[in-house]
C-alpha cells in the first residue's frame, strides 16, 4: 500500500498568549493520500491554520508527530524544515504574499533560483505554469498592477512551479469575490484532476466546499468530523 | 535575482535607503574629516619637530642634552663626518645646527631680547628643504607681508652699512653671563683680539657631479654671513624690521663676550609662538665665528626618506662611530686656541675641542645619537593623545550613526517581515534570509561611503598647502591659526572601514532578529 503523503499522530499545539496558554491543537490525527483534495473547515480560530502550517513545516507540534512523505518532519532540522518546504510542498496563501518588487513572472521563478534550477531550465518551467493559470498577459506586471484574482493565480503558479507532492493553502478564496474564487478553485481542481497534484486547503465558506473531494472539519482545536464529500 | 530583489527593495522604500545612505554617509565624512585633520596636526607637529632636529641628530656630549650655554659640547672639523653620514643608504640629506645663547639688540641696546641663535648649514648636495621647513615656508622680507617661500630677497646694506660705534655691550652680557671670570669683548665687526680666523674652504655650494658653486645671495634660508634671520614677534618686539640691522651678543667658547651687527635679512612666523620668541637664525659660519669655533658644530641633523628608518640609521652610525675611532672628529677644533696663546682664561673647564678623540661611555666618539623618537619622547606623548581623540571620536560616530542606521535597517526589514515570511516558507533558508538583509546593509554601506568620498575628498584636496586659516579659533583650541587636514589612504579606508563597519553590525542586527523570528509570526506581520 502507497505511504500516505501526509500523516499526524496526536498532533497537539500549545501557544502562551502572554500568561495564558491557548491549545490550538488538541490530539489532531489526519491522514492525506497521494492526490487527495482536502478541505478543513472549521469558524475561525479553530486551529485551521495551525494545522496547516505543522504539516507545511512552518511551525514545529507541541506534542505528537507529523510526516511527509514517510519522514517524521517534526524532528528536522531547519534546513531540512526549508528543503522539504521547497522541493515538496507549495504554499498559497490568504492575502497571496507576493514578493512586491519582482514582476509576476519573476515571483513564480523564486522557488526556481532557492531550488538552484538552471537559467534555461527555469525560463522553460516559468512559461510553463504561466500558460497553465493564463497569465501570459501579465507576466511582466508587479503585484500593485494586478487584480486579486491574477495575484492568486500568480501564488498557485508559485507553489506549483517547483512540481510539488503537496499544495497547501490557506484560505485561498478569502481576499478574493466569489466569482474569482471559484475560478480559483476551479483552477486548484483541474490541476488535481489532471496533475495528480495534491491539495489540502483550509476555508470556512461553506460554498466553496463543493470543490473538495474530502471535508475535515475542526472545532477548538480538534477534529470533529471526517468524510468524503 | 538575489541582487535585483536586494536593489529593488532598496528602491521600493527608497525613503529609508536614503535616510540610511546619508546616516552612514554623514558618519564617514565626519571620521574623514576628523581624521584628516588629526594627520594633519600630528603630521604638522612632526614635521616641527623632525624640521629642528631632523630624524636622526647626532651631538656633541654623550651624556647629557645639548646645552646652548655650553659651548665645550662641538663636534670639531664636523664636515668630514657630516659627509660620511649624508652618504649612508636611507638618508636624504645632513646638515649642521650650531646654537648659541645670545642677546638680540637694537637702538644700541635701549632695546634687547635673550634669544637662541642658530647657524644653520645647508646640505650640500640635498639642500633639504624640510631643515626647519616652518621657518623656511613662512619667511617673508617685509612685516605683515603674506608669509610665503620664495618671497624676493634683495641685496640687504653691505656690512659697512652695519652701525658703528656699537656701545660697550659687555655690561650687558656681564649681567646675563653665568660664567664667572673676567672677559674682553670682542667685536667681529672690525679686528679680531685673537687674531685672523684660520683659513677654510670659501663656503659654497656643493652640487651633483662634485661641482662647487657659490651659495646664491638671494637665498632666503639660510641667511649669508652678515644677515639674521628673525620672527615677526621679535621684530616686533624689538621694533625692527627686513633690512634694518641689529646686533647679535653672545659668548665665545672662552667665555669672552663677542658682538657682531648683522642685517636683518627676513621675518618668519610659525604657528608656535614660543619658537618665534627664542629663535634667530644666522649662516653657520657665522656661529662658528661667534663662538670661536672654527669648523666645528653643536649638532649634524639627518634627514631620512622614511622616519621610520630612523632607529637603524642611528644604529648604523654608532657603529660607524665605534669602528671607526674618532670618526669626524679628526683634533681639536680648527679655531679654538690655548689659553696660553690667546691670553684668555676659559671662564669654566677646558674646551672639548682639545680630547673630543676620547670617547664618552655612553656613546662611541663622545657623540651622542638619537633618533627624533628619542629627541622627542615628551611630545610624542602629545600624539598619542591626538590618536586617543580620534579614536574616541570615531567610537562615538559610530555608535550614533550606527543607531540610527540600526534603526532605519531594522523598520526597513520589519516592514517586510511577511515578505521575509513568504520567503521562508517558501523555502528560503535562515541563513539565506540574514544574507539578503546583510546584503542590503552592504549596498547602503557602499553607497554612504561612495557619496561621503565624492563630497569630503575634493574639498580636502582643494585645501592649499598652507592650509586653513583658523584664526583665534584654532589658537583657542591650541591647534595653530591654520588647520592643515591631510587625506591618507589609510584614513579613507578607516572611515570606509567605519562606515562599511556601522551598516553591516546594524544590517546584522537587523538580520539576526529576522533569524530568530519564526516563520508564523513574520506572516501574520502586516
Amino acid at each position: 500500500m502507497q505511504e500516505p503523503i501526509v500523516r499526524t499522530e496526536a498532533v497537539e499545539k500549545t501557544y502562551l498568549l502572554g500568561k495564558t496558554e491557548v491549545r490550538a491543537l488538541r490530539g489532531v490525527d489526519l491522514t492525506i493520500e497521494q492526490g487527495d483534495f482536502v478541505s478543513v473547515m472549521g469558524p475561525s480560530g479553530c486551529g485551521k491554520t495551525t494545522l496547516l502550517n505543522l504539516i507545511g513545516c512552518i511551525d514545529r507540534p507541541t506534542a505528537g508527530r507529523v510526516f511527509f512523505d514517510g519522514h517524521d518532519v517534526s524532528s528536522f532540522s531547519d534546513d531540512q524544515e526549508a528543503d522539504t518546504r521547497l522541493s515538496g510542498m507549495g504554499f498559497i496563501f490568504q492575502s497571496f504574499n507576493l514578493v512586491p518588487v519582482l514582476t509576476a513572472a519573476q515571483n513564480i521563478e523564486f522557488p526556481l533560483i532557492l531550488a538552484k534550477r538552471k537559467r534555461s531550465e527555469r525560463r522553460k518551467r516559468v512559461d510553463s505554469v504561466i500558460e497553465m493559470v493564463g497569465l501570459e498577459d501579465v507576466r511582466d506586471h508587479r503585484p500593485d498592477e494586478l487584480s486579486g484574482g491574477q495575484r492568486q493565480r500568480v501564488a498557485i503558479a508559485r507553489a506549483l512551479v517547483n512540481e510539488p507532492r503537496l499544495v497547501i493553502a490557506d484560505e485561498p478564496t478569502a481576499n478574493l469575490d466569489s466569482e474569482t474564487g471559484e475560478a480559483v478553485l476551479s483552477a486548484m481542481a483541474r490541476l488535481n484532476y489532471e496533475d495528480g497534484v495534491s491539495f489540502l486547503f483550509s476555508t470556512h465558506d461553506e460554498r466553496i466546499v463543493s470543490y473538495a473531494r474530502r471535508i475535515v472539519r475542526l472545532r477548538d482545536g480538534a477534529v470533529v468530523g471526517e468524510g468524503a464529500r | 535575482m538575489i541582487l535585483e530583489l536586494v536593489a529593488r527593495s532598496l528602491v521600493r522604500h527608497r525613503g529609508r535607503t536614503l535616510l540610511a545612505v546619508v546616516a552612514v554617509a554623514l558618519s564617514v565624512m565626519a571620521v574623514i574629516l576628523v581624521s584628516a585633520l588629526v594627520d594633519g596636526l600630528e603630521g604638522g607637529f612632526l614635521e616641527q619637530l623632525t624640521g629642528r632636529s631632523g630624524h636622526v641628530r647626532i651631538q656633541a656630549g654623550a651624556e647629557h642634552e645639548l646645552d646652548a650655554y655650553s659651548l665645550e659640547d662641538v663636534i670639531p672639523e664636523y664636515s668630514a663626518l657630516r659627509d660620511r653620514v649624508a652618504e649612508l643608504p636611507r638618508v636624504r640629506a645632513a646638515g649642521a645646527l650650531f646654537q648659541l645663547e645670545a642677546l638680540l639688540l637694537v637702538e644700541e641696546g635701549r632695546r634687547n631680547f635673550p634669544v637662541v641663535a642658530t647657524g644653520v648649514e645647508l646640505d650640500p648636495e640635498g639642500r633639504p628643504r624640510d631643515l626647519l621647513a616652518e621657518v623656511r615656508r613662512s619667511l617673508t622680507t617685509e612685516p605683515g607681508q603674506e608669509p610665503g617661500d620664495g618671497a624676493d630677497f634683495g641685496e640687504g646694506p653691505s656690512q659697512a652699512d652695519a652701525p658703528e660705534d656699537l656701545p660697550p655691550y659687555g655690561d650687558l652680557l656681564e649681567a646675563r653671563s653665568p660664567r664667572e671670570g673676567s672677559f674682553r669683548l670682542r667685536s667681529l665687526d672690525g679686528d679680531s683680539p685673537y687674531g685672523e680666523a684660520p683659513d677654510r674652504e670659501t663656503p659654497g655650494v656643493e652640487v651633483a657631479g662634485g661641482q662647487t658653486a657659490a651659495r646664491s645671495s638671494a637665498a632666503p634660508f639660510p641667511p649669508d654671513e652678515g644677515a639674521i634671520v628673525i620672527s615677526q614677534r621679535v621684530a616686533d618686539l624689538l621694533e625692527v624690521s627686513a633690512d634694518e640691522p641689529v646686533v647679535l651678543l653672545s659668548e665665545d667658547v672662552t667665555g669672552a663676550p663677542v658682538y657682531r651687527s648683522l642685517r636683518v635679512a627676513a621675518l618668519f612666523q610659525t604657528d608656535d609662538p614660543d619658537f618665534d620668541r627664542t629663535s634667530v637664525f644666522l649662516a653657520h659660519e657665522t656661529a662658528e665665528e661667534m663662538a670661536y669655533q672654527y669648523g666645528a658644530t653643536r649638532q649634524i641633523a639627518l634627514f631620512l626618506d622614511d622616519r621610520a628608518d630612523a632607529l637603524a640609521v642611528a644604529e648604523r652610525i654608532r657603529e660607524m662611530l665605534a669602528n671607526t675611532p674618532g670618526a669626524g672628529l679628526g683634533g681639536p677644533a680648527v679655531g679654538i686656541v690655548s689659553p696660553e696663546r690667546s691670553g684668555v682664561e676659559p671662564a669654566s673647564g677646558e674646551g672639548r675641542g682639545a680630547d673630543n678623540s676620547s670617547e664618552s661611555p655612553g656613546e662611541p666618539g663622545g657623540l651622542r645619537v638619537r633618533t627624533w623618537e628619542q629627541i622627542h619622547e615628551g611630545f610624542l606623548v602629545t600624539l598619542e593623545l591626538f590618536d586617543l581623540v580620534r579614536v574616541l571620536i570615531v567610537a562615538l560616530m559610530v555608535v550614533v550613526a550606527g543607531g540610527t542606521i540600526a534603526n532605519t535597517i531594522l523598520m526597513s526589514v520589519f516592514d517586510r517581515a511577511q515578505e521575509f515570511g513568504t520567503m521562508r516558507a517558501i523555502g528560503l533558508k535562515r541563513r539565506a534570509a540574514f544574507g539578503l538583509v546583510v546584503a542590503e546593509g552592504a549596498v547602503v554601506a557602499l553607497a554612504g561611503v561612495t557619496l561621503a568620498t565624492i563630497l569630503t575628498v575634493p574639498v580636502l584636496l582643494a585645501v592649499p598647502e598652507g592650509g586653513v586659516y583658523v584664526g583665534e579659533v584654532g589658537v583657542a583650541f591650541g591647534v595653530g591659526e591654520r588647520l592643515r587636514p591631510v587625506l591618507t589612504l589609510s584614513s579613507w579606508l578607516t572611515a570606509a572601514g567605519a562606515g562599511l563597519g556601522v551598516a553591516l553590525v546594524g544590517a546584522g542586527y537587523a538580520g539576526y532578529l529576522l533569524w530568530r523570528s519564526p516563520i508564523t509570526s513574520l506572516l501574520r506581520e502586516e
